[in-house]
């Protein structure tokens, strides 16, 4: 270590070179991009799906997913209507709001009325076309009543809808599940005491940017202040994709934050109190920071961007990657006279290079689980740790000075007296230890509930789903994302095929387990339904309209024109013309772009109770499926959750026939016993404590098993003072249970979860490690 | 019913003196007509109805009977053919010939329930319903008075031109002349207002 060159001064300088090289890749794909993502969508794998499935239910997410819902609500319904008014004016200021309205667009019903009227005998209603089968009489009649109602105001139409069909079929047309009463163009409903103005925004993109998000969320936010701090008495309700999402992404900043300078100040906090100086702090942050470093740049380059939920995840790694250091500057506090860095560096090179390849191992056995968002934070673990693991190797003697341990640390001290603890107890003692967990995990097993909830993945801000819970109890129908494929090989077999599916839908509606549908169907029946409609008209205008217009006096030249109106060919009414016309606007992409010779198409469903009795319906037919994003997610993270229990089992028998060679098979099994108990010690303490299971769990028992281990090896394969190693595996023990422990803090359930485990799993990991004192005992006395 | 009942010219009245619309009318004959009248709580009479439509060169006109109360409108149609109408402003129940009664479904149908309710409150004299709905002009002819209604919302808007109603104690002639320039024109005679709680078999025509 002279001031010119060595060759030991090599892997020191490529090393600096990778970091440099390393900062360069970062800045330059940070600058002017758009790298950091907090979209959920974007962490959940591509559905196993048909493109047809697929087109389908990227339609869906992203016609829910722009929706924006608002409720306006004060006693005095002018004042609500106002309110409302204004919000849609300065909501649709904002660029990113592609439209807001009311409920209700006149030009709506008059487009519907211009489209509808040329086509009126085509489109009779099911309950207008029994009732004519039924009692053309009383249609005659009914018809006559409304002619002299004094409320009457379709009279005027009697010369081309002489018996006042058409508002009937129009109504079925329009047949909207909610519970909205309209108000002028005014859509609302009552609750206790106010009167609710419905408001409904479109978001452009249903996959804002942070910037965008925030930005939105910010004019919402103050739109909504304003009209407070004008009239405190206004009660606002809103939701809707976008909200979560800005909330989401917050309370995952937050949490990158408290994770990453709670762990920080943990760690500084811990060196102060155990060293005598600020110099081992200085390796462990140089190692910490460079192996951030390295994880964002190999992310970014696998990945092109970071999303939040890994650095959340990421943010743990401080707690992990800091363990080699720790290794290196306790072996150094620890060693003798002699002590140099290659010396300490040769004592603890085979424990911390088998933690790292364990510790990789574990992070990658996470990809197993197809879900883009675990195999970024993979990769960025991973990287992590290799580059914290490389920084410690390479640039360990730039630190030439000893570290030199109080003697008064509180850390030190326990991990004397607790190594000293296992040391001088009896063997059977730990015998009986091991019986006595095996006993308590057999007894408790049971308590262990799984579920599989897709929503685990978002935070969910009670407040936001108090008012989505509020909205939903006023709109009178739960927008879920089910809904049905179906298609055909023809636009008219397709039809047909939804008629079919609506009439075991609307059974569905009238036994209450369904609210409500969206189908194109209903808007354009098939030729061959038209043909009824036209049918029933032309033979109740043969039968009835002769006598019926002759008592009103009506000549002879205006029964003609009316019945040739009525009998004659009408104006054609299919899929292409409806799709060009206005009136189709709001339901067009029901309507799917299929492949040559085959048409498909969404019925959108709402309010469905029971996705089996909606299977058990579909079953009959071929052509349909019921699709539900979520629950599909969900049925996935149940089925990973089986596989990564099955992975745990078959990694650590892997991991056991490693062992085995090099300490053979019952030594192997000693240092194989701390992790495992941990882990499922975990999961137990975890069920005792009321939660339910899901993936994530089990994903974290894959961690407690490549960090355990760690401990476990060290102390088998300590070289030199155990009591380093101890006071080594204590301060690493503490710190990243810091990390997971601040982890579990976090409001997204999954990252809870996955925090939690690891917390409680390396609590036990470390506590039983010095089980392993057994196999090293053993190899020293043969 | 969440609607007060009063007569309807006394609300009108009222209200188009808040709308300063009322140019023609002195303040203090405006007081004197207020004063005069006592808002009845059973208003019941006979109608006849005039509809003049297009297509048709006889206009169809229609009589019977009806009472406003604060249990709605009852509206009994008897020639030329025998009709039942009940509305309270929340549902619409219509009854032709002998057959059922038939609820209208409003809240499936928005625009019945806007229409009813509108009808309603010139019957009734709701205030605020109308204040919300119409443009209101108070007009004194020499005889009476005349009050003209535009609608200004929709989709009233959309099919009705003006409602005028002219009376002198009461309503006694309501006119309305659609879009289409079809008239309808109503008008009310054998106005009572006592007894002044609905009878026994009042009540149970309301409930059928």
């Amino acid at each position: 270590m002279r001031s010119s060159f060595t060759r030991a001064d090599l892997p020191l300088l490529l090393w600096v070179a990778v970091l440099l090289a390393a900062l360069v890749l970062t800045v330059s794909s940070i600058r002017g991009h758009d790298w950091l993502k907090s979209n959920v969508f974007e962490l959940l794998p591509e559905s196993d799906y048909d493109p047809l499935a697929e087109t389908a239910t990227r339609t869906v997410d992203a016609e829910l997913g722009t929706r924006l819902l608002f409720f306006v609500g004060h006693a005095d319904r002018d004042i609500a209507k106002l309110t409302a008014d204004w919000l849609i004016e300065h909501l649709t200021e904002h660029p990113l709001i592609a439209s807001a309205t009311t409920g209700v667009d006149g030009a709506q019903f008059s487009d519907m009325a211009d489209f509808y009227y040329p086509r009126r005998t085509l489109i009779l209603s099911d309950q207008q076309l029994a009732w004519l089968a039924e009692d053309a009489a009383a249609v005659e009649r009914k018809a006559l009543a409304e002619l002299f109602s004094p409320f009457g105001v379709a009279a005027s139409s009697l010369a081309s809808d002489p018996f006042f069909l058409f508002p009937g079929s129009m109504q079925a047309l329009q047949s909207t599940s909610s519970s909205l009463q309209l108000d002028d163009t005014y859509l609302w409903a009552r609750k206790d005491g106010r009167d609710y103005i419905f408001v409904m925004a479109k978001v452009l993109s249903p996959s804002l940017s942070i910037g965008e998000q925030e930005d939105l969320a910010r004019h919402v936010n103050t739109t909504i202040d304003k009209a407070l701090a004008a009239r405190p008495d206004i009660h606002f309700l809103k939701t809707g994709f976008s909200f979560y999402a800005h909330a989401a992404t917050q309370s995952a900043k937050g949490e990158v934050s408290t994770i990453g300078v709670g762990s920080l100040i943990g760690l500084l906090i811990l060196v102060i109190s155990t060293f005598r100086s600020l110099r081992p702090l200085s390796l462990i942050v140089v190692s910490i920071l460079a192996g951030c470093l390295v994880a964002l740049a190999v992310t970014l380059s696998v990945f092109g961007f970071v999303h939040l939920f890994t650095l959340v995840f990421g943010a743990s790694l401080i707690g992990v990657s800091v363990d080699y250091s720790f290794h290196y500057v306790a072996d150094d506090a620890f060693g003798g006279q002699d002590w140099t860095p290659r010396s300490g560096l040769r004592n603890i090179f085979m424990g911390i290079t088998l933690g790292l390849l364990t510790s990789v191992l574990a992070y990658l056995a996470l990809t197993v689980a197809p879900f883009p968002g675990l195999q970024q934070l993979a990769v960025f673990s991973s990287a992590g740790l290799i580059g914290a693991y490389c920084t410690l190797i390479c640039m360990c003697r730039l630190w030439r000075g000893r570290f030199v341990v109080r003697d008064s640390s509180l850390i030190l001290r326990f991990a004397r007296g607790f190594l000293r603890v296992w040391q001088q107890s009896r063997p059977h003692y730990h015998y009986m230890l091991g019986a006595l967990l095996i006993v308590v995990i057999a007894l408790t097993w049971r308590s262990i509930e799984v579920n599989d909830d897709v929503r685990v993945l978002q935070s969910q801000p009670p407040e936001l789903v108090q008012q989505e819970a509020e909205i939903q109890a006023l709109l009178g129908v739960a927008q879920a994302g089910t809904f049905l494929l179906s298609s055909a090989p023809s636009d008219e077999e397709l039809l047909q095929l939804e008629e079919a599916l609506r009439q075991e839908l609307d059974d569905m509606i009238d036994a209450g387990s369904l609210a409500g549908y969206q189908a194109v169907s209903r808007w354009v029946p098939s030729q061959h339904r038209q043909a009824r409609s036209r049918d029933a008209y032309s033979a109740l205008v043969r039968s009835r309209l002769p006598a019926y217009f002759r008592s009103l006096g009506v000549d002879e030249e205006g029964l003609l024109d009316t019945s040739a109106d009525l009998t004659g060919p009408s104006r054609g009414l299919d899929v292409t013309t409806w799709l060009k016309h206005p009136v189709s606007e709001p339901f067009r992409k029901l309507w799917l772009d299929a492949p040559e010779q085959k048409s498909a198409s969404i019925i959108l469903l709402f309010g469905a109770q029971s996705i089996d009795e909606l299977e058990a319906v579909v079953a009959d037919y071929p052509a349909a499926t019921v699709i539900n994003k979520g629950r599909e997610l969900s049925t996935l993270f149940g089925q990973y959750r089986t596989r990564v229990a099955q992975l745990l089992v078959l990694a650590y028998l892997i991991i056991l026939a490693g062992l085995s060679a090099r300490y053979g098979p019952m030594r192997a099994v000693v240092l194989l016993v701390p992790p495992i108990f941990a882990g499922l010690l975990a999961l137990i303490v975890i069920s005792l404590a009321g939660e339910t299971l899901n993936l994530f769990n089990f994903l974290a028992m894959i961690l407690v098993l490549g960090i355990g281990i760690d401990f476990t090896l060290f102390v088998a394969e300590a070289r030199g003072e155990l009591t380093s190693t101890m006071f080594a595996i204590t301060l690493s023990a503490l710190t990243t249970m810091l990390s997971f422990g601040l982890l579990s803090l976090s409001s997204t359930y999954a990252v809870h979860s996955f925090g939690l485990t690891v917390l409680i799993g390396i609590a036990c990991a470390y506590l039983l490690s010095p089980l392993a004192l057994g196999a090293r005992v053993r190899r020293e006395r043969s | 019913m969440r609607l007060t009942l009063k007569t309807v010219f006394v609300i009108l009245v009222l209200l188009s003196t808040r709308a300063g619309a009322a140019q023609e009318t002195t303040g203090e004959a405006l007081q004197d007509v207020v004063a005069r009248l006592a808002a009845p709580d059973v208003l019941r009479g006979r109608f006849t109805q005039t509809r003049k439509i297009q297509l048709i060169s006889r206009p169809l006109e229609s009589s019977g009977r009806f009472i406003l109360s604060d249990m709605g409108l009852y509206w009994q149609q008897e020639q030329p053919l025998a009709s039942v109408l009940i509305a309270d402003g929340e549902r619409l129940l219509q009854q032709v010939d002998d057959g059922p009664l038939e609820s209208v479904d409003v809240a499936k149908n928005p625009m019945v329930l806007t229409f009813s309710k509108s009808f309603l409150s010139i019957f009734e004299g709701n205030e605020s319903e109308l204040r919300s709905n119409f443009d209101v002009a108070l007009v004194s002819a020499a005889d009476g008075w005349e009050i003209r209604l535009t609608p200004v919302t929709y989709p009233m808007a959309e099919a009705i031109n003006a409602i005028i109603l002219r009376g002198r104690d009461y309503i006694e002639e309501l006119n309305v002349t659609s879009r289409s320039l079809d008239e309808t024109t109503i008008v009310f005679s054998d106005l009572q207002t006592l007894p002044d709680q609905l009878t026994e078999h009042e009540i149970e025509l309301y409930a059928r």
